[in-house]
């Protein structure tokens, strides 16, 4: 068990070096942020000393190595475009997206299940149709265009909601939240509501698939011949064998949102983590971008290694190879 | 009546708005953020061009665009080498300490030694020396004609606070020291920084002791950064923002259609064309022996092949303007007898390829910006159907602005757009020692392999050290009329501004996009 984790960890390590060494090589077409930082009137030579200063005359492997050699006590630098450690930066956006993530996770869970269920229980029926053919609209409608469509209602010609930005938010430590204001929460609606659309959808469908191969499984036959409720079988016997993998995606998703809420947090000008690396990647920012790719593979890398443990701990086949 | 159905809701809100609402309130949106208060942090106009509202230089530019007085209220030449400036008595920083010669010798150093971004702006300048509190002299390394100019880009901090806060040298980013200038700020300027948080707004306050008269009526700017054009047009639209400056082109129309909108013209002083390598030997990938562009037949003929007015016609809708010279009618020293573009003429185009022995034409690449210029990408690409038409088959290759700015001055174009306004100089002199002299180290950036002629090199060079206007005038022209005649550049337009607002806004476009909010009022 114990090697197992161990060589988990390994191949963790392995996997963050290649991100951070394949970011690395793209940092090599994309520009470098010298004339950002000394304007257009910058002499070549000026150029070239600054280039000198920032270390990106360097060979790209020396960077590379520079960057390991920080990154491991945790110093990713200073941020070229804003102008402060990048972690401090990073830390300070994080609140946003994650506060942005959870609440549309949440939306979906709670409005995604029930009309799973519904769709399940009666997969011919017209509202379950209409259901399903507005998942299909939600899966794949883009999100850019579905946060513009909702400014272009909600801001522009009804005037109720704000087209950008998180409001007046509250500081509790390094956490920053808007939950605990007016125009905080109506901030949210519509970034919360563009991001929840496509997961609303996606886990509608799982929870749909799922819940109707478990209703034809043999211990839902014997539930039934056993004379409990309908309620009961449904709810307490198929659905939460059903929701297993919807846990599982769901988990995944989380992660993958608070890593790339970029097209959402780009359209409603959402300070958050997205922003952020949308910024720092048109203002070739490498200290921020590095940082960031190498967290979202750390990120990534340890929701896998628990996702794996998990299933150590459920299925004793697994322990056996 | 439908809205009782919601009560909660628009209650919620009208309450958001009513907080932003005031009447004085400018809430102005731009497309990014500037990244640090700091004005000696960045040589980056976009910065400076907001940063100008909390610090002043000793000149500033005023609506016109003329140099007058500001933190320096005289000044006189002592030699060719050597100036005197009376600084302004009873002025004060916005904390409160007086503004003195000190100040002004602290800034110096900090502007311009070595290791600051400012240090290229302010190299002619060998020592500020301090007279008495109110006088100092700046020592010159050589004549140079443009002492005030650059003088009005350099912006005087107060030596106090910048030692108490810590930040006496501006941000060194490989060891972060001088750091503390990303949210704070005092200078002398008509507005004071009261918030900030970096990305998401900025809010400034009018200074209630500032030293000149006040013309304008804005109690308070909030300044929002808004990424995505179309959600920045949403913000105006809805009345959430009352001023945006560069309103996309694709929705200038819709502004003005909107009551209680209008969008603000005026000239730019960037001219765009395209840039050629005239040095090299050969052009890769264009099929044929040499370079075709070394043949000022061939670049004769390009420029024939442009059909500027159908560009402004219909890319640009009107807001651009034909030009046959690099400078902009609003520039100093323009010579408008120079006037003359090529006439648009493909087939007079196609004779010259032929002269030329290019009769079958030729590739080449055409290198783009995505974004650094008003619709960039749409006149590139209508460049290449007319280049199509005169036989030059040219493939483009779009590039993300901060790629291209490596690229460019890296010399890894060899046919490509640019644009040049002379910023912050606001003189000819800058616009030829970075895109017309020949590429040395010093001059040269934005010219790599490109126009080279050395009679217009001396003239350069003559035309920073001499202070004698009409001097300057004969020199400029010659350079102007040198290389409009040898085709150095393919001259396509000037940009015009386009800035969008609510009818309560009275604003000035001047052609430096600064944003003086020092003229604005608001009804």
């Amino acid at each position: 068990m114990i090697a197992i984790v161990l060589r988990r960890l390994g191949s963790i390590l392995l996997v963050m070096l290649v991100v951070a060494a394949l970011s690395f090589l793209i940092f090599n077409f994309l520009g470098d942020p010298v004339n950002n930082i000394l304007g257009v009137n910058a002499t070549q030579e000026e150029r070239e000393e600054l280039r000198r200063t920032l270390g990106l005359d360097q060979p790209t492997w020396v960077q590379f190595w520079h960057f390991l050699e920080r990154a491991v006590v945790g110093d990713f630098g200073i941020s070229y475009r804003n102008r402060q450690p990048v972690m401090e930066l990073i830390l300070s956006r994080m609140p946003a997206t994650v506060e942005l993530v959870l609440c549309a996770t949440l939306l979906a869970l709670a409005v995604g299940i029930p009309m799973g269920v519904y769709c399940a229980l009666k997969p011919n029926g017209v509202v379950s149709r209409v259901l399903q053919m507005i998942a299909l609209i939600g899966i794949s409608i883009p999100q850019f265009l579905l946060g513009m469509l909702l400014i272009l209602v909600f801001s522009v010609e009804l005037r109720w909601l704000s087209a950008f930005g998180r409001g007046e938010v509250v500081t509790i430590g390094w956490w920053s939240t808007g939950l605990l204001t007016p125009s905080g929460r109506m901030a949210l609606i519509m970034p919360v509501l563009t991001l929840a659309v496509f997961q609303i959808s996606m886990i509608m469908r799982l929870v749909q698939g799922e819940m109707q191969e478990v209703l034809r499984s043999d211990f839902i036959k014997f539930a039934r011949a056993r004379g409990l409720t309908d309620r009961a079988v449904n709810l307490r016997h198929a659905l939460r064998n059903s929701l297993l993998p919807v846990v599982t995606v769901v988990g995944l998703q989380i992660g993958a949102l608070i890593a790339f809420a970029i097209v959402c947090e780009a359209v409603f000008q959402w300070p958050g983590l997205g922003l952020l690396i949308l910024q720092a990647i048109e203002y070739a920012d490498f200290p921020v971008m590095a940082a960031y790719l190498a967290l979202v593979g750390f990120g990534f890398a340890m929701i896998n290694l628990t996702v794996d443990m998990i299933y150590l701990f459920i299925d004793p086949r697994m322990r056996r190879k | 009546m439908r809205h009782f159905a919601r009560p909660w809701l628009l209650a919620a809100g009208l309450a958001a708005f009513a907080t932003t609402a005031d009447a004085n309130t400018l809430r102005f949106a731009e497309g990014q953020d500037i990244h640090s208060m700091d004005p000696h942090a960045a040589r980056d106009d976009f910065a400076l061009s907001l940063l100008c509202n909390v610090y002043e230089g000793l000149v500033r530019w005023n609506a016109d665009l003329k140099i007058e007085p500001a933190l320096a209220e005289s000044w006189e030449a002592l030699s060719d080498t050597e100036w005197r400036f009376h600084l302004r008595k009873g002025v004060t920083f916005h904390n409160g300490n007086p503004f003195t010669a000190d100040d002004v010798i602290f800034s110096f150093h900090r502007a311009g030694d070595a290791g600051s971004p400012f240090a290229g702006l302010l190299e002619p300048v060998a020592e500020v020396v301090k007279v008495d509190d109110h006088t100092v002299d700046v020592k010159l390394k050589r004549k140079y004609a443009l002492v005030l100019n650059d003088f009005a880009g350099w912006y005087i901090l107060d030596k106090e606070f910048q030692e108490e806060i810590g930040a006496v040298t501006p941000l060194d980013l490989s060891s972060n020291a001088g750091g503390a200038m990303q949210a704070a700020a005092n200078g002398t300027g008509p507005f004071k920084l009261i918030e900030r948080q970096p990305d998401v707004k900025t809010v400034l306050a009018a200074n209630p002791d500032w030293w000149d008269e006040k013309k304008h009526n804005l109690d308070e700017i909030v300044y929002t950064p808004i990424t995505n054009n179309a959600t920045r047009v949403a913000a105006l639209l809805s009345g959430e923002v009352d001023f945006i400056r560069n309103a996309p082109p694709q929705d200038i129309a819709r502004i003005e259609a909107t009551p209680g909108m209008k969008v603000m013209r005026g000239p730019h002083l960037r001219t765009i064309f395209f840039g050629m390598d005239q040095q090299s030997d050969t052009l890769p990938g264009s099929g044929v022996d040499g370079n075709p562009l070394k043949d000022v037949r061939v670049r004769k003929a390009i420029g024939m092949a442009m059909d500027v007015e159908g560009i402004k016609r219909s890319i640009m809708r009107g807001n651009s303007s034909q030009v046959a010279t690099q400078l902009a009618p609003q520039m100093p020293f323009y010579d408008p007898s120079l006037e003359v573009p090529l006439p648009f003429d493909p087939e007079g185009a196609k004779a010259l390829l032929a002269e030329a022995g290019y009769g079958d034409g030729f590739a080449l690449t055409l290198d783009c910006p995505a974004g650094s210029f008003i619709n960039d990408e749409q006149i590139c690409q209508a460049a290449v159907g007319m280049l199509a038409k005169i036989g030059i088959t040219a493939q483009i290759a779009m590039h993300p602005p901060v790629q291209y700015d490596t690229e460019l001055p890296a010399g890894k174009y060899a046919f490509y757009m640019l644009g040049w306004a002379g910023l912050p100089t606001i003189d000819p002199y800058n616009v030829f020692n970075a895109t017309v002299h020949t590429p040395t180290g010093e001059l040269g950036a934005w010219n790599p392999n490109g126009y080279s002629n050395p009679r217009v090199d001396e003239l350069i060079i003559q035309i920073g050290e001499e202070y004698d206007p009409a001097k300057r005038q004969a020199m400029i022209s010659e350079v102007l009329k040198t290389q409009r005649d040898e085709v150095g550049k393919i001259m396509l337009h000037q940009q015009f501004l386009t800035w969008g607002m609510t009818d309560k806004v009275n604003a000035i476009v001047p052609g430096d996009e600064y944003t003086r909010f020092w003229y604005y009022t608001m009804n």
